[in-house]
């Protein structure tokens, strides 16, 4: 992908998602958790009236938990007229804003392990670091499959 | 003559349809081909030509027709879709506009041109010119209709299609709008008026009605809605924040009071901006009505009284079927017909009024009709002999309960069925729909004066009242609708107490057990919660339909108004919950679904199929011709005659030991004796009487008697099993015949116990070993014997006692056997065979019905579905040998290829 990409850790790694996707990010924020569900669905959260549901991301990508840390971030998604219902996704802490272009992305390498790759839909070689290219979506069918 | 209102209604939307209608051909002009655009052209004016159609608009319906049928023989690829059929689809939508545009005077333009222009694929579209020459008549006005010109209506309408508020279709009398419709209407009289006097102007008319409404999208209003719900909260966090602080600085007092009164205000009308007048749905019924009394052959008189009475967008909208239902129930059945009406010393015209009001916090509908009344004595009749209750509750009911009877699924006291009502459909619906909006229903009636349904309503849809619990420390919500009542067990309270069997928590609760579970068990919070040693219980009886729960919650906090916000879908997976709602301090809460809690603590009500079971089964269950004997002080014993082949009495004396056997000669052959204390303790005495009884079971391989010493009687009758658990070997189980404990002796078990070698049942062939197989049996006596058998054969057996529960089964899961009994609630066996053909198409199941009742019809049917083999239930130790044949035969089958 080519464009504007914020970047996010999580267990000191690099991530990021489209600019574009994301709505805010609050420092501050108000969870309930719901019983029955995942360990990484960390539960809902009221902003300014509407219900966003929060999701572990190092849960999901690592297995670890993040709820236990202090001072986390939440990174909230737009939502669309298709899909209206907000998704929060639990970051350490937000990074920079950069741009990437076409020839500095990859899809992930034959040797990463399918259910690595489950979330990541590309990876980007920064000079300095790589950063995974985060795909968020794919919660929705983490939880069917964890309910069924 | 036609409504103002409903032909207003009609062009707007026409003008929404034609402007898909153009959308979608642009779109297609521009190359982007797809069907879907094509389809959504087609919808477009086919819903315009339908709806002119009811308004005897010819000109519109002839070119609508047109159009469709051009885009019809496009879709269907007779027609290529070139760059000038696009262009004439176009033009017929400019011509379609501006007849819209003047309905009501569409019919005296002259439209033929227009029509063979589109049709006439190689002329080229009537240029604009030409049509401006036409002369065409124009019965009002001389001056020609200039169709490049639009109407000055055009623009009015334009205007007023943007201005409309809310939603498009709102009928122009809506509160908010009267003043512009005012205007509105004036304008329109003064241009009709205008029309007849001078010629048609190009001025637009009534532009000064565009800046009072504006056109807002509904998500939007939601989202206002959400926003000033917010503004309350922080409204409160900031009046308690600063109520320390508010005396020590100055004007704070007066600052902060100001923000409170505006906030609520700016609540309250933003609320407002969702609410409709109810003449929305009542402006449908004079039509419906007139239509009702013509089929009807009665004369009905409307009265609409409250039209501008106020309910949230949505309930509008949800109400429109109930309400059609009611009406068309007074008009059908509770009307009389004008003879019938004045033998009564009634006027011959009926009277049907619609009523809206406020009471209370909530709206209350009556629809009255001044007809015949409900008899309660025919509902009563009626419902006992649909088996809707049985003789003796129907004693006990009151007028009340009974009348609640017509909203049961599949009651109608209609004598025939009509086109308009009758099928005893519907009713249930209306009431379903209307608890849906959080809303009840009530009936009142007298006979011969007529009948009142109330419908009571609240403002909105979005907020329900509710309960508000706790369990660990984490709130959730109730539906207020669910609850039946709140229960507090203490723990030292011996006359009311939770009570435990097995794994399983119960409640006496006038004089039934009421299933208790935790809800913190069924969430997932925590395990085992009922066994924790609490001062006080608190249940919540919860009720579902017929089906009635007691759900433990650890806190029961207040009774709330609360608003319903659609579960997100990512926790659409979660049964437990219908919905997250916001509460006062800002936190999200869940609401929970007491249906979804109730799958989730895999409660299995048998309470509604008991009850249809109990009504049923006087009539459906097989019944068995009993034995009733006993040996020494045994206890009597049952045995089914039908696996009885012979009773001998014989003189005790003619017993004989041979080789450590007791045996008879008996028809030149001996006989073996077996005692029945070998399997029951029973202490048969050593000192036989003068005279025993050999009862000579059917499938033994040599004859073999069973001792007993007393016959007692046959009975003819059910047999139904008491729940003891204790089962001897060869005993199918107790039941009470005629007062007395009977134990019931399933010979075949018997022998298979005492003689194995002895018995005739073929051994299962290890091609059937370990199929699945469905077996269908409603009478508990056939469905313990057979499924004990068939699992002992090495079967694996699942039991349904129901024809619906069975099909679903089916359905859900694959067997390799279906055995079904004829007679079954639900649905009977061979409509259940029939179905179940449809998962096996190539016939690789075994498909079976036993019966008690086996005759030619039955085979025919059977045979006629194809594939289903047929067995009387008497003979039912045959079903081995049917099985081992079908089995082996499919594995031969399957060998040969």
């Amino acid at each position: 992908m080519r464009g504007k990409v914020l970047t996010f850790y999580i267990d000191d790694a690099l991530y990021g998602v489209p600019i574009n996707t994301v709505k805010e990010i609050d420092r501050q924020f108000e969870y309930t958790p719901v019983p029955g569900t995942p360990e990484f669905f960390v539960g809902l959260m009221n902003m300014r009236g509407q219900v966003v549901s929060l999701f572990d991301m190092a849960n999901l990508i690592n297995g670890t938990r993040s709820t236990k840390k202090k001072k986390l971030s939440c990174m909230i998604l737009r939502n669309s007229q298709q899909d209206p219902d907000y998704l929060g996704l639990i970051i350490d802490r937000p990074g920079a804003v950069i741009d990437i272009d076409d020839d500095m992305c990859e899809p992930c390498p034959a040797n990463m392990d399918l259910s690595d790759q489950a979330f990541i839909s590309e990876i980007v070689k920064l000079n300095d670091t790589l950063l995974l290219i985060v795909d968020p979506y794919k919660v929705c069918e983490e939880m069917e499959q964890f309910a069924n | 003559m036609i409504n103002e209102e409903f032909m207003q209604e009609f062009i707007e939307e026409a003008f929404a349809n034609l402007e898909d209608y153009e959308t979608a051909l642009l779109k297609l002009f521009k190359g982007d081909h797809n069907s879907e655009l094509l389809n959504s052209a087609f919808r477009a004016v086919h819903s315009i030509k339908g709806t002119a159609g009811f308004f005897a608009l010819s000109n519109i319906v002839k070119l609508a027709h047109t159009m469709e049928n051009l885009l019809g023989e496009i879709r269907d690829g007779k027609r290529p879709m070139s760059i000038l059929a696009i262009e004439k689809c176009l033009f017929g939508c400019d011509v379609l506009r501006q007849l819209v545009a003047d309905a009501s005077n569409s019919n005296d333009v002259d439209i033929t041109d227009t029509i063979s222009g589109i049709l006439n694929m190689d002329a080229d579209i009537p240029s604009q010119e030409q049509l401006k020459h036409d002369p065409t008549p124009q019965p009002i006005n001389d001056e020609p209709i200039v169709l490049s010109t639009p109407f000055p209506g055009v623009d009015l309408f334009v205007d007023l299609d943007e201005l409309e508020a809310i939603d498009s279709s709102l009928p122009f009398n809506n509160v908010e709008m009267t003043d512009d419709v005012d205007t509105f209407e004036e304008n329109q009289s003064e241009l009709n008026h205008d029309k007849s006097a001078k010629p048609v102007s190009n001025e637009p008319k009534a532009v000064q009605t565009t800046e009072e409404s504006v056109r807002v999208n509904v998500a939007l209003l939601n989202t206002l809605l959400d926003l000033a719900g917010e503004m309350v909260l922080a409204r409160n966090q900031l009046l308690k924040t600063l109520e320390s602080v508010q005396k020590t600085i100055p004007g704070l007092q007066g600052v902060l009071q100001n923000i409170d009164s505006i906030t609520t205000e700016l609540q309250e009308q933003i609320m407002r901006t969702r609410m409709q007048p109810v003449s929305r749905v009542f402006n449908k019924f004079p039509r419906i009505l007139r239509e009702l009394a013509r089929m009807t052959k009665k004369e009905v008189h409307l009265e609409l009284d409250g039209s501008d009475v106020e309910l949230d967008k949505s309930l509008i909208e949800a109400l429109v079927d109930p309400l059609t239902h009611l009406v068309r129930n007074a008009v059908d059945h509770g009307v009389e017909l004008p003879d019938e009406r004045l033998i009564a010393g009634k006027g011959k015209i009926g009277h049907l009024k619609m009523k809206a009001y406020h009471e209370g916090d909530h709206v209350s509908i009556d629809i009255t009709d001044d007809g015949r009344g409900i008899d309660v004595v025919k509902i009563k009749q009626k419902a006992i002999s649909k088996g809707l209750i049985r003789q003796a509750e129907a004693v006990h009911m009151t007028e009340d309960d009974i009348l609640q009877l017509i909203f049961f699924p599949g009651f109608s006291t209609a004598a025939e069925v009509s086109d308009i009502s009758g099928r005893g459909v519907g009713m249930d619906v209306v009431k379903t729909n209307i608890e849906k909006m959080g809303g009840t229903i009530n009936i009142f009636t007298k006979v011969g004066k007529g009948t009142t349904f109330r419908l009571n309503l609240p403002l909105t849809l979005a907020i329900i009242p509710s309960l508000i619990v706790g369990v660990q420390g984490q709130k959730f919500v109730l539906p207020q609708v669910y609850l039946q009542e709140m229960l507090r067990i203490k723990k030292n309270d011996t006359s009311r107490k939770l009570e435990k069997v097995k794994q399983a928590w119960m409640l006496r609760l006038r004089g039934k057990l009421l299933p208790i579970i935790h809800l913190a068990d069924v969430l997932g919070i925590r395990h085992q919660s009922l066994e924790k040693d609490e001062k006080v219980h608190r249940v919540l009886v919860l009720n579902l339909g017929t089906r009635q729960f007691g759900l433990v919650v650890d806190q029961i906090f207040q009774r709330e108004e609360i608003l319903v916000k659609p579960l997100p879908k990512y926790l659409r997976f979660f049964k437990c919950y219908f919905g997250v709602t916001i509460q006062g301090d800002g936190k999200t809460a869940m609401i929970l679904d007491p249906e979804g809690i109730c799958n989730t603590a895999k409660l299995r009500f048998h309470e509604q199929a008991e009850a249809d079971k109990n009504i049923v089964e006087e009539v459906k269950l097989d019944q068995q011709n009993i034995l009733i004997c006993s040996a020494g002080n045994s206890g009597k014993f049952g045995i089914d005659l039908a696996q009885v082949s012979r009773v001998e009495k014989i003189k005790s004396s003619a017993i004989e030991h041979i080789g450590g056997e007791e045996v008879i000669s008996y028809r030149g052959d001996l006989l073996k004796v077996i005692r029945p204390d070998v399997l029951y303790p029973i202490g048969l005495p050593n000192q036989l009487p003068d005279h025993v009884y050999m009862v000579l079971p059917k499938f033994v391989s040599c004859p073999t008697g069973i001792l007993m010493t007393n016959i007692h009687d046959t009975i003819v009758s059910t047999v139904q099993f008491t729940s003891d658990p204790h089962q001897h070997r060869g005993m199918v189980g107790t039941a009470i015949l005629r007062n007395d404990p009977i134990q019931m002796i399933d010979l075949l078990s018997f022998m298979k116990h005492v003689q194995p070698e002895r018995t005739s049942m073929p051994e299962i062939s290890e091609f059937a070993y370990g199929k699945k197989i469905l077996m269908v049996e409603d009478t508990p006596y056939y469905s313990r014997i057979l499924s004990t058998h068939l699992k002992e054969a090495g079967f694996k057996v699942q039991l349904e006692s129901d024809g619906k529960r069975a099909l679903k089964k089916w359905n859900s899961e694959t067997f390799d056997a279906i055995i079904c009994d004829d007679l079954l609630p639900g649905i009977n066996g061979i409509e259940l065979l029939r179905e179940s053909k449809e998962r096996d198409r190539n016939g690789t199941t075994f498909r079976m019905l036993i019966s008690m009742r086996m005759n030619a019809q039955i085979t025919e049917e059977c045979h006629q579905i194809g594939g289903i083999q047929t067995l009387y239930k008497g003979n039912w130790e045959h079903l081995f040998g049917f099985l081992n044949q079908w089995f082996e035969l499919r594995a031969g089958v399957n060998h040969a290829r």
